[in-house]
């Protein structure tokens, strides 16, 4: 695929999205000449203005163009898992609090980072949340929701 | 007079000053470093500690939190690219680069050295000269500020890299979300979607920690650990006495620079450090230019000396009017009060001896920030001799426990995951995220300033061109916008020439 | 597939966890043992502001008075209602309550559906603060009193502006619903983000007058700005020469920015009572009086019942003059 492709994309995704939150902005009331809406207004015009400007610009470039890319599916399956883990961990954090869900985080991650060796992957995975934890909530008094309430 | 001086210069030298001040400092480069925990945060817990304790004593540990943790945010966003406030962000320019080359030590000296001399800098501009200054801050109203606003947007054409139009994108992306929350001016919501959480804006510090880190660990994720390898051998390199020579007039421009800013209140120090960073590049001649963003200590000594500058300066408003110019300066205000001092006006007449015992600690501060920044420096380079599949998980649990405890906020922690993505998907778009940023420390600025103007002028224009010191801040920025298009045209004409030659 | 083994098992683990502590806490809730733990006390503002301040000098007292940990747990945004919000939905057991101030608790949830209703939602267990608000213009002025303000803005309509901390914020809502009593008399108001701003424009003389807390304003008193009176019922003993409102003749509907703890509504009267008791012996204690004291934060203590009723009127008059202000 042609490189061009990444600003087509980037350049029309950009104008939908700004078409979108123009339309929102007309639920702003506001009864000023420079109110509450002037400035989503104005910066919403011209980022629609800019993401055209990208679109045209790299339909000039196509013809010349010959810097190809591809998309490795391999790496976009591990981003895609970890971007799930990363969900995953933040809501888990939410439910149980910092420890358990970063000892599972830790643990899934560094697989996931190539890690193999179990004493060096269970070992990292549980002392430094245990560690973490005690030093934000006894040392720096910063309260987490964590294990032992 | 002088023996109040002298006075004043003793009370910061008992040995528990001394000891409180070493103290303030390390505790400082812990929160400092590490994201989520801040400065502010660092002053707070020690406030119920200074209750009923000298007030110099009280104020070499606070002073030194204070400037220990402005220094140490860099530290981490250099070696691991996790900054924890907007001025750390600018590290982010220059600093992982300079770490890729294998030259984290050499970094991490020059930061310790330029925030040292930025630091002393402001602090001889605070004692020198506090009251004129002062007046300065004062004749900065809504317009000058909507103006200083415009000039910070001119820098995002500076931080953009390859792509102006990009840039351009990233900026205006950054200043719509700025815009989300109940509306400065009317408190009408804007973007909230009845949510409460959404009712005070989007928090800077988690959106960045998102925007930077987490994007970072994904990106490391593709190319697992090569370039780490390259790196491991080679981390000693160090800083060079030629590297400070060559940079003595830039740290003194970024110092000013700094000192400035701080002065002028509700601006900030991440502001301070990009307005540097941009002066330094454009004083630089065609051929230095390209080497920015490449690993350029010179961009390190700049942002470096500027934001620690600022220390300084935001002492000038506040010891001198009683006015805080951000949340940290806020937070000594309460402690100075605490102590039964008013700053203002009659606080040099009144408790002389006091100001000046202030002034000296804050110059001791600055000297033990050398001594454990250098030593750091050698120390903390060895972190990245951890292996980058636990290093890049830890860095994960860093950055949802620093937006967690930012505000105690689960919401934050959201926050920073979906700007995580979001940083993510605009590096695979090429669209470079300092100007996103930029913008959305500058939005706020130049919004409510703008529309604040418009009140006091009843909505005519030229408020901004009848004050002196907004009409030339705006003349100056429309030449710099000028030059910049001006450029980006005959870039666009060799190119095209190029490729036409080409074919 | 060893990897989902692994990540099916940890997950079996961390429920089972969960479950066995939750099942394990519990605790007695009529007060007589209370109390037997830690309490909490909540602040809908950041670290470090005026509010963190007052939590942390009431909490250090109630820890030596009761004899148990008191944490101080900062929950800023949402223009107080995340903090509220917080402490509305924990349990009504007194180990979480809140020291709310009349922004959160009366203006917040009248101009936004965030939630919450103070009245019905919360216990009011004391007042612990109110710091009056006070008008002032430069010392380079040719306005001399309050009633001269007012002329000029009468003569010049629109030309005569005043700061305050915030759009929406308790300074603007008083000194709105003041000017709406007043007849032809408009002020455009210049919203600034907090106090410390909005003095700044005064002493430059970007804005006419100005409406702050009183300490903030003191220290520039005949050194740059005239204060030309103060919101308090009485005058006040560091401006014994500036007239209040009242004394001008003139009504306002809220006589300052006031503190008080609350707790969550249901929490047993007995817990209410104790920690209403403690609170206004730490408001007698010498270092406490001493420490407020410096730090410009008039003690004012009302017990449960008054800040309660206090609560009640305050919470009505402000929603209205919300609802004229959209």
């Amino acid at each position: 695929m042609k490189k061009e492709v990444i600003d087509l994309g980037a350049g029309t995704l950009l104008f939908s999205l700004a078409t979108i939150g123009f339309f929102f902005t007309s639920q702003i009331d506001s009864n000023q000449p420079y109110g509450p809406s002037f400035f989503p207004k104005l910066i919403l015009t011209l980022l629609m203005i800019a993401s055209i400007i990208l679109v045209v610009n790299t339909i000039f470039k196509w013809k010349a163009s010959k810097d190809t890319f591809q998309l490795d599916k391999n790496i976009l399956l591990t981003i895609f898992i970890f971007t799930g883990v990363l969900i995953g961990y933040v809501l888990l954090f939410f439910v149980t609090g910092f420890i358990i869900s970063t000892i599972v985080f830790l643990l899934v991650a560094q697989f996931i980072f190539g890690v193999r060796k179990p004493v060096l992957l269970i070992g990292v995975s549980v002392i430094l949340p245990i560690l973490l934890y005690l030093i934000f909530t006894k040392a720096f008094n910063i309260p987490l929701p964590g294990f032992f309430e | 007079m002088s023996t109040e001086v002298i006075e004043g210069i003793l009370y910061a030298l008992v040995p528990a000053a001394i000891i409180a001040n070493l103290l303030g400092v390390a505790l400082g480069i812990v929160f400092g470093s590490l994201p989520g925990l801040t400065a502010t945060m660092g002053i707070a817990l020690l406030i119920p500690l200074t209750f009923g304790i000298d007030p110099v004593v009280a104020f070499s540990a606070l002073l030194g939190v204070y400037v220990g943790a402005v220094y140490a945010g860099s530290l981490t966003s250099i070696l691991v690219g996790t900054p924890g406030t907007a001025a750390a962000a600018a590290a982010l320019l220059e600093g992982p680069a300079l770490t890729k080359k294998g030259e984290a030590k050499k970094a991490l000296t020059m930061t310790t050295v330029a925030s040292a001399v930025g630091g002393l800098l402001s602090c001889l501009a605070l004692i020198l000269i506090a009251p004129q200054l002062a007046n300065v801050a004062l004749t900065f109203g809504p317009p000058e500020y909507f103006a200083l606003g415009l000039f910070g947007i001119s820098i995002v054409a500076g931080v953009s890299g390859d792509s102006l139009l990009k840039g351009l994108i990233a900026g205006l992306i950054g200043f719509f979300i700025a815009l989300i929350g109940m509306d400065p001016i009317t408190g009408t919501n804007r973007f909230t979607f009845e949510n409460a959480n959404l009712l005070n804006g989007i928090d800077v510090v988690p959106a960045l920690i998102g925007l930077f880190a987490i994007s970072e660990v994904l990106t490391r994720l593709e190319g697992k650990s090569e370039q780490m390898k390259a790196r491991l051998a080679e981390t000693s390199i160090g800083m060079k006495f030629t590297d400070l020579k060559k940079n003595w007039f830039n740290i003194l421009r970024s110092s000013a620079i700094g000192t400035f800013i701080g002065i002028i209140p509700a601006t900030g120090s991440g502001v301070a450090s990009f307005v540097a960073y941009n002066e330094l590049k454009r004083a630089s001649n065609e051929e230095d230019k390209k080497k920015f963003g490449k690993g350029n200590i010179d961009g390190i000594a700049a942002t470096e000396s500027a934001n620690s500058a600022v220390t300084g300066g935001a002492l000038v408003p506040l010891l001198t009017l009683g006015i805080p110019g951000d949340v940290i300066t806020a937070v000594l205000l309460g402690a100075l009060m605490i102590q039964g001092l008013t700053p203002g006006p009659t606080l040099f007449t009144t408790n002389g001896d006091i100001i000046y015992g202030i002034f000296t600690a804050l110059i001791i501060s600055n000297i033990f920030l050398l001594i454990l920044g250098l030593g750091a420096a050698k120390v903390l380079p060895k972190i990245l001799q951890i292996p980058e599949s636990i290093l890049m998980p830890t860095i994960v649990v860093f950055c949802i426990l620093g937006s967690y405890s930012i505000s105690n906020s689960t919401f934050d922690v959201l926050i920073m995951l979906v700007f995580g993505f979001l940083g993510y998907l605009l590096l695979k778009f090429g669209i470079p995220l300092a100007p996103l940023l930029l913008a959305m420390i500058l939005a706020p600025i130049i919004e409510t300033n703008f529309r604040r103007s418009m009140l006091l002028s009843q909505n005519d224009f030229s408020i901004f061109i009848t004050r002196p010191i907004s009409a030339v801040v705006i003349i100056v920025t429309l030449f710099i916008l000028g030059r910049i298009l001006w450029n980006e045209m005959k870039k666009k004409n060799l190119k095209q020439q190029s490729i036409e030659g080409e074919s | 597939m060893r990897f989902l083994k692994l990540v099916s098992t940890l997950l079996l683990i961390v429920v089972l966890a969960a479950c066995s502590t939750s099942a394990s806490s519990g605790s007695t809730t009529n007060g007589s043992d209370y109390p037997s733990r830690t309490i909490n006390i909540t602040i809908p503002y950041a670290a470090g502001g005026s509010g963190d301040l007052q939590a942390r000098i009431i909490a250090e007292f109630l820890q030596k008075e009761l004899k148990q940990t008191v944490n101080v747990i900062s929950k800023p945004g949402g223009a107080g209602s995340i903090g509220m919000n917080a402490v509305k939905s924990s349990k009504a057991d007194g180990y979480n309550i809140i020291l709310t101030a009349v922004g959160p608790s009366t203006l917040t949830p009248n101009s936004n559906d965030v939630g919450y209703t103070v009245t019905e939602d919360f216990e009011q267990i004391a007042q612990i603060s109110e710091a009056p608000y006070g008008i002032a213009v430069n010392e380079s002025s040719t306005v001399k009193s309050l009633d001269e303000l007012l002329d000029q803005a009468k003569n010049n309509p629109k030309s005569v502006t005043y700061g305050t901390t915030g759009a929406g914020l308790h300074q603007h809502v008083v000194t709105s619903a003041f000017l709406a009593t007043l007849d032809g008399v408009e002020m455009e108001h210049i919203p600034f983000e907090g106090g410390a701003e909005a003095v700044s424009a005064l002493l430059g003389n970007h804005t006419t007058a100005s409406v702050n807390t009183v300490s903030e304003i003191i220290p520039h008193n005949g050194n740059g700005l005239r204060i030309l009176a103060v919101t308090s019922e009485e005058r006040l003993e560091d401006l014994p020469e500036v007239p209040t409102f009242g004394e001008l003749g003139f009504e306002l509907i809220g006589n300052g920015a006031w503190f008080g703890f609350m707790a969550p509504k249901g929490t047993p009267e007995e817990i209410i009572t104790t920690l209403d008791e403690a609170i206004k012996k730490a408001l007698e204690d010498e270092d406490v009086i001493a420490q407020f004291k410096n730090a410009g934060l008039p003690i004012r203590y009302l017990n449960s019942q008054d800040f309660k009723t206090k609560v009640e009127q305050e919470n009505v008059k402000n929603a209205e003059v919300i609802q004229s202000l959209k």
